[in-house]
């Protein structure tokens, strides 16, 4: 069936819709971790992608090395990137907390190269499979493909949000990180641990960013060098939704999935990558805080 | 008395003397009469080492040891190196294999020829990426002398030139045969094609436009970017002609395994193809076996690990370079073996080098199969369609023969 004056097919609308949908889901994942990542170590966070393709990999060992089941091997890589971040903490942002702001963004651009190079020596450059708990199987609802992976993403965002909003509104830590994102220095007045909860918060990131990385995993295969665009990818999700916010991030993510599957496939597919960064000068010029929130300038400034 | 011992013993002297020297001209001349065959190769070297010069041969090799494609010489240089292994321990006339390094770009090929021919070798074995055959196409030229390669850009054959060898088949070649075959097997009208956004995927396209004009099939094509992670607009793109057929050009695993996950996830049915990179290692240990089950492709040179050549030559490749041969490494082997032997035969004289390789009557039966170069100097004209089956195993459906040949 064809609709806007025959131009478009009804059947190739909605399934790139689901499409831009589950990919939309893995950009507002990468997001969320993104701003928890921020919200922590208060910088942007370059190495964020490489937490997710360091996460990959430890799904990749664990599954594929180890042979465990799936499901399992995903929880130790979320668990292990989780650990993994608390290490990174410890070792690199914790050290850096009241150095100068360039200068933190310059050891997170350093991380990133080693982590890279830390990938490449021990998993090798070739890209690698990562076994996924179903197989290719898709369902019809009508004309539409439905992929039981893209499912798994679509419902793993859900799940993510209704936990993430119940930590934030039932747990005590859970509104202590909020007051310590939103006004740090009141919090601490107040005596919430921000160190600890500074921890936690870039654990969180981390296990974020592996969920991210088991997801796309299966799909996209796992390689050293996927955590660049991933990062490029959840950082224009976090800007056009809004900076600092959940919702942003999950609208954000969404939106640009959408937007993308949409424009590669009425416009042209080869200038994808192009539209998200075009999204991402629009967004800034025209609302610089984005959908929802805060300026990104204003929220990093005001931690600083 | 002692004169007549005396006399005796001179004339046992010269006996023997001449018994000996009369078993030598015998096996010389044995030789001679073997190596008047045309096809007859690895004793043309005998041939050419009693009756012209005990000098070795120099043969230049260009092969790219540096740079980004330093990783797959190795493949490439194995079988050169067992080819000359094997030659010595043969040959009575002896070949100086002097090596260049090509680098990885047709800048730094084109220097590695320079060194190359500075030295003045009377014929070349070219191993590197068709990319950088621009820099060194102008000298090979100038030099005219015969240079032997398993390069597949169809533009190397099309310059009028006598001098150049190929032992592969071109991408236009591969497509044209495939073509032909989805037509008569397959009753393929429509095919919709996905290549990748670069020049080797240009150059595909234009290769495989022309094969659908002589065999009158409608072509879509739509253009992907290689590394990119979700394809679902150009599987929509060309799911929108409703063909018969889908084509996927690639020289890339990953993007070859995504396009035909992502494919399966769309719920495509049809009949999917590809071009000769359906039988790659890489691929087939990434891909999972329900995306890639019932996909056609082409391989060139069908490795049968039966054949007792092709399993003494893969457990001493095996042995240094620790993975099984592939068609790379067979006809390098070949393509050693072959300028070897036309070289020695020749006497080291390049044109005649080049009028050998030429003849009629030329042809080799090597590990890689049968070569006979034509007037553009393509040596190959057959593929094999293959069809990966269950646990991914390749299974050979056809063996497709170039109209023509």
């Amino acid at each position: 069936m064809n609709i806007a004056g025959g131009v478009i097919n009804l059947t190739d609308f909605l399934q790139l819709s689901f499409n831009g949908l589950a990919i939309g889901s893995i950009y507002a994942i990468i997001a969320l971790g993104f701003i928890f990542s921020v919200n922590s170590v208060k910088i942007v966070n370059l190495a964020h992608g490489e937490l997710l393709m360091v996460g990959a990999f430890f799904a990749v060992t664990a599954i594929e090395i180890f042979h465990l089941p799936v499901i399992l091997g995903y929880i130790v890589a979320i668990l292990g990137s989780a650990l993994f971040g608390y290490i990174l903490n410890l070792t690199i942002f914790k050290p850096l907390v009241g150095k100068p702001f360039f200068s933190r963004l310059v050891v997170t651009m350093g991380l990133s190269m080693m982590l890279v190079n830390l990938a490449m020596n021990i998993w090798g450059p070739y890209p690698v499979k990562l076994s996924g708990p179903f197989t290719t199987d898709t369902f019809r609802v009508g004309d539409v493909a439905i992929s039981n992976a893209n499912v798994l993403i679509i419902a793993t965002l859900i799940v993510l949000l209704i936990l993430l909003m119940l930590f934030y509104k039932k747990t005590l830590t859970g509104r202590q990180m909020r007051a310590m994102s939103e006004q740090p220095d009141a919090a601490r007045l107040l005596g919430v641990p921000v160190r600890r909860l500074t921890t936690m918060t870039f654990m969180v990131a981390a296990g974020l960013a592996a969920v991210a990385g088991v997801l796309m995993g299966p799909i996209y295969f796992v390689n050293y060098t996927m955590g660049g665009v991933a990062l490029m990818k959840g950082f224009t999700a976090a800007i056009i939704g809004g900076f600092g916010k959940v919702e942003g991030a999950v609208i954000g993510g969404i939106t640009l999935g959408i937007a993308e599957t949409m424009l590669a496939a009425y416009v042209s597919t080869t200038f994808k990558d192009g539209f998200a960064f075009m999204a991402l000068v629009l967004i800034l010029l025209i609302r610089p805080q984005g959908i929802f929130g805060e300026s990104f300038s204003e929220r990093i400034s005001s931690r600083n | 008395m002692k004169k007549i011992m005396k006399n005796r013993l001179i004339f046992l002297l010269v006996a023997s003397i001449l018994l000996v020297s009369g078993c030598g001209n015998t096996q010389q001349t044995g030789s001679t009469s073997q190596e008047n065959n045309a096809t007859e190769e690895a004793s043309a070297s005998k041939e050419s080492s009693a009756a012209e010069t005990t000098e070795p041969v120099k043969v230049g090799y260009l092969i790219y040891m540096t740079g980004k494609y330093a990783s797959i010489a190795k493949i490439f240089d194995t079988s050169v190196q067992l080819a000359v292994e094997d030659y010595n321990k043969t040959a009575t006339i002896p070949i100086e294999l002097i090596q260049e390094d090509a680098g990885d770009t047709p800048v730094s090929a084109r220097s590695g020829l320079e060194k190359l021919l500075e030295k003045d070798p009377v014929a070349i074995i070219h191993v590197m990426n068709s990319v950088m055959y621009s820099g060194v196409e102008p000298l090979y030229d100038q030099a005219q002398k015969p240079v032997i390669h398993s390069n597949v850009l169809p533009s190397i054959f099309e310059g009028g030139y006598n001098w150049t060898f190929g032992i592969n088949l071109t991408s236009k070649q591969g497509l044209a045969m495939e073509a032909d075959y989805w037509k008569e097997n397959l009753g393929v009208k429509k095919i919709a094609a996905l290549f990748p956004n670069d020049d080797v995927g240009r150059g595909a396209e234009e290769a495989l436009r022309e094969a659908a004009e002589i065999y009158d099939l409608e072509i879509a094509s739509t253009w992907y970017t290689s590394g990119d992670n979700d394809f679902s607009a150009n599987i929509t793109e060309a799911r929108k002609s409703d063909p018969d057929l889908y084509f996927i050009y690639n020289l890339n695993a990953t993007d070859f395994a995504k396009i035909l996950k992502q494919m399966k996830q769309m719920g495509i049915e049809k009949q999917i193809a590809t071009n000769d990179y359906l039988v790659n290692e890489d691929f087939l240990s990434v891909v999972d076996q329900e995306d890639v089950e019932g996909v056609l492709g082409y391989s060139i040179v069908p490795i049968d690990f039966s054949d007792p050549q092709i399993k003494e030559f893969n457990e001493r490749y095996k042995a240094i370079l620790g993975k099984d041969v592939d068609a790379n490494a067979l006809m390098s082997y070949d393509q050693t073996m072959m300028i070897f032997n036309a070289a020695t035969k020749a006497g080291g004289d390049p044109q005649k080098i080049i009028e050998e390789l030429h003849s009629d009557g030329y042809s080799h039966a090597g590990l890689s199969g049968t070569i006979k170069f034509d007037e553009t100097g393509k040596g190959r004209h057959q593929i094999t369609i293959v069809e990966i089956g269950p646990d991914k195993e390749v299974t050979t459906i056809e063996r497709y023969t170039e109209a023509g040949y």
